[in-house]
């Protein structure tokens, strides 16, 4: 398999995926979309995406690196959420933006190797930021070392 | 990070397996947690910071 086994849950308009890193140890993964802004009719919805990191009082982190062993399965589950993200907002807008450079690097990467297939289906804008703001945004440009991206199902 | 390792679920360790349930329940608890609201309030302050987005772009306009 690919990828894990997601589960959703809807609350208001916030999607939340969960499902169970099956590495050295069990580690349960956390997906959130939320609504964070509205450009005209194109509701913006942010990515984070963490762990689960205590078993009893539910405390998360999307900092932790949990070395599991299973890294690309993780990310290609977190990838397969995109499409149902999608399926239920259509015209909505996707912010991505790793907390820290190698996730960063992680997601530029996957877009720049795919972008010829994923340009098919979704538009992609890249980011630059400095400190809380967005200096910069433009058309997505292959090799470009953008801070975050912004995706959308082309019509 | 060592503590937050220390600290994570190790439910092969401990003989207990994820359920569905689980992973339902802490889906419902993740919702509106601090550590992903901090995330979003950020993330909202940049993306309002955009002054205007280029033109969208369509199937047959590549």
């Amino acid at each position: 398999m690919q990828h894990y086994q997601p589960y959703e849950v809807r609350q208001a308009d916030q999607l939340i995926y969960t499902f169970t890193s099956r590495g050295r140890r069990d580690i349960i993964k956390v997906v959130d979309y939320s609504p964070i802004y509205q450009f005209l009719d194109n509701p913006v919805y942010n990515l984070a995406f963490g762990d689960m990191i205590g078993s009893d009082n539910y405390v998360y982190s999307d900092w932790v690196n949990s070395n599991n062993g299973d890294m690309y399965k993780v990310f290609q589950t977190v990838l397969s959420t995109i499409p149902m993200f999608f399926a239920q907002y259509p015209s909505a807008m996707l912010y991505v933006s790793g907390v820290d450079m190698i996730r960063k690097q992680l997601y530029r990467r996957y877009v720049n190797q795919q972008y010829e297939q994923l340009a098919e289906s979704y538009g992609f804008y890249g980011c630059y930021i400095f400190d809380t703001k967005v200096e910069g945004i433009e058309k997505y440009v292959v090799g470009k070392r953008y801070d975050a991206i912004i995706t959308y199902v082309k019509e | 990070m060592t503590y937050l390792r220390d600290m994570k679920t190790s439910t092969k360790a401990s003989g207990k397996r994820v359920t569905k349930a689980d992973l339902i329940a802490v889906a419902h608890h993740a919702a509106n947690h601090p550590v992903f609201a901090e995330r979003h309030k950020l993330a909202a302050e940049q993306v309002a910071s955009i002054k205007a987005l280029p033109p969208r772009e369509t199937k047959s306009n590549k």
